[in-house]
């Protein structure tokens, strides 16, 4: 017999997270299910679903578009994340090792990109990346450089749309590393020091290895975050110029909203998660960590 | 050790100076969108280009108003970003308590179920959240199997409702409320206050840093937000803000100075709030961060 006084703790535990688990039953797992209804369906909106079996998965699979637009994906993420992670890590360990009082204010300027929305950024960017009248040919002819086509070149369009995204976020992600550095206990610095280390020394010694959970932290994130780009495709080049820029959430939404063909979008959707797989087991283990579960 | 000491100063001028540049670069995409947005249209052509521009044009700023219906986008926006925090601060709060303090069966399940959820982007499963809108059972003329009618496509509430309740805001609460002291519930047990009392005047006010960093994150997402309201919503008078700029663009091209004036007025608002709240951003990063 559980004793009325606990009884009624966990009736009324289950009442305050009643709402939240509805939302999130409705909007994040129904979805998910039925999408995986969806995937093996004809289904255009207009007319109701119509089972095809695996059909949608053998033509996505054997679409170029889509076998491109995942490959972009990939070369994205390989042009984003290492290019994130190197310049926020060097940032942050200038920051946390020579700033001193110019930390702050520094900080807050890196941070400023990270508040324009994805469609603002995408803009500026597209603007700056205009071949004739363009803030960056400008630049590079000042130079006495060549001017580079940026977007609209099949050749330099996923690095470029990249930079604007690095530009957008490594404020972010240094932010994150900075704070990783500020939780290592300075009585670590300090008995080094003692020992006759010199900083370079603690630095390889005590700050790397100490900050690999926020690095991985980064490093999934960022993960995560390649593999959704959408908005900034969708505004700075279509997926173009050929397809070149098209990513795997582009073409969910192309084939979902333009084409009204729901059942392949649907297979695409899986796709997308299968390959963030290869993410969720470290995050989650880390998640949990840090909650104590 | 010598050595270390007679250049570490010469070398940290360099490191900040450095930064500095960096933090110039980072800025200068600002500088050049407030220079353009203030050009003529013929102006923003010409080269060389000048920072400054050569005949102030203030009346773009006013142009961009007239043009397309910007003001009203952002009164959605501000409908969208209010519809979705209140509803946000009644339910996230709430369920980040009891996964935190209380001790039930499933409790454990729920929670890392919540973590998984953190996972999955948003983009995997817009299709199918679309889908789900349309047949929305008893709204927008849909029968009780959600068929028939919209159901909530080109809604506020269909724009707002699956934003709710996002497991990173509930994840943020909960460990909020789980770094509070222990023998915080002994104290309202002796008082012979109920859990809703025990909760209300307890807890909830402990938990205004953590209700603050939610704020933050939500008003950021749902007024930086594009593909949901770009799916959701179909008449332009119900538009955001983000969707409105898309009317500054069209295929022959851009209007180059009106296109910039119109991001630094939907930017400014995101940049004053970072400004004066930076703190709770900062503190809410290092939430998601940093390991015990």
């Amino acid at each position: 017999m559980i004793p009325l006084m606990r009884r009624k703790e966990i009736t009324a535990s289950y009442l305050f997270l009643l709402p939240a688990l509805v939302l999130l039953i409705v909007f994040y797992i129904v979805p998910t299910l039925y999408a995986f209804i969806i995937s093996f369906t004809e289904y255009s909106v207009l007319k109701p679903p119509k089972w095809n079996g695996g059909v949608n998965y053998i033509r996505i699979l054997t679409s170029s578009t889509f076998l491109q637009a995942t490959l972009n994906t990939v070369v994205y993420s390989l042009y984003f994340i290492p290019g994130i992670i190197l310049v926020s890590f060097i940032i942050a360990t200038f920051l946390q090792e020579f700033g001193g009082r110019w930390s702050g204010p520094l900080l807050t300027a890196f941070y400023v990109p990270r508040m324009t929305s994805m469609v603002v950024a995408s803009f500026i960017w597209l603007w700056m990346y205009q071949p004739d009248s363009g803030l960056l040919n400008s630049i590079l002819k000042f130079f006495h450089l060549p001017p580079q086509q940026w977007i609209y070149s099949t050749t330099t369009v996923l690095p470029s749309v990249a930079l604007v995204t690095i530009w957008k976020d490594f404020g972010y992600t240094t932010v994150l590393l900075v704070a990783g550095m500020q939780s290592i206990q300075t009585e670590l610095y300090e008995a080094a020091r003692i020992d006759g280390a010199n900083r370079w020394q603690s630095f390889w010694r005590i700050t790397v290895p100490l900050l690999k959970p926020v690095t991985l932290l980064v490093v999934v994130k960022t993960f995560i975050d390649s593999f959704r780009a959408f908005t900034q495709i969708f505004v700075m080049t279509k997926g173009g110029p050929a397809n070149a820029s098209s990513t795997i959430v582009h073409q969910i939404y192309v084939t979902g909203f333009n084409y009204l063909r729901l059942g392949e979008a649907s297979a695409m959707s899986f796709v997308l998660l299968v390959l963030l797989m290869i993410a969720f087991i470290p995050y989650i283990r880390m998640l949990r960590a840090e909650s104590d579960v | 050790m010598k050595t270390e000491s007679r250049f570490f100063p010469i070398f940290r001028v360099l490191v900040v100076v450095f930064l500095i540049l960096v933090a110039v670069a980072a800025l200068v995409p600002f500088f050049w969108a407030v220079s353009s947005s203030l050009k003529s249209e013929e102006e923003t052509f010409s080269r060389p280009f000048a920072w400054i521009p050569e005949a102030w044009a203030w009346e773009n700023y006013i142009k961009i108003f007239e043009r397309a219906p910007l003001a009203r986008n952002m009164l959605n926006s501000m409908y969208y970003v209010c519809g979705q925090l209140i509803l946000t601060l009644i339910i996230v709060p709430m369920a980040g308590y009891v996964l935190a303090r209380k001790h039930f069966p499933g409790r454990d399940w729920i929670f890392v179920g919540i973590l998984m959820l953190m996972v999955i982007p948003r983009q995997a499963t817009v299709v199918h959240l679309f889908v789900l809108i349309k047949n929305f059972p008893l709204f927008g003329g849909n029968n009780i199997l959600g068929q028939g009618g919209r159901g909530l496509v080109d809604t506020f509430t269909g724009l707002i409702l699956p934003r709710a309740a996002e497991p990173m805001s509930i994840f943020i609460m909960r460990q909020f409320f789980w770094s509070m002291p222990k023998d915080l519930e002994s104290a309202a047990k002796i008082d012979g206050a109920n859990e809703w009392q025990t909760y209300r005047s307890i807890f909830l006010p402990l938990a205004t840093a953590g209700m603050s960093v939610v704020i933050i994150f939500g008003f950021e997402n749902a007024w930086n937000d594009f593909l949901w309201p770009l799916i959701v919503l179909y008449s332009k008078q119900k538009f955001t803000v983000q969707l409105g700029l898309l009317e500054f663009q069209s295929d022959t091209g851009a209007l180059w100075a009106q296109l910039m004036a119109a991001t630094v007025v939907v930017t400014v608002p995101m940049i004053a709030l970072f400004l004066v709240f930076q703190r709770f951003f900062f503190k809410g990063i290092s939430f998601e961060g940093v390991t015990k």
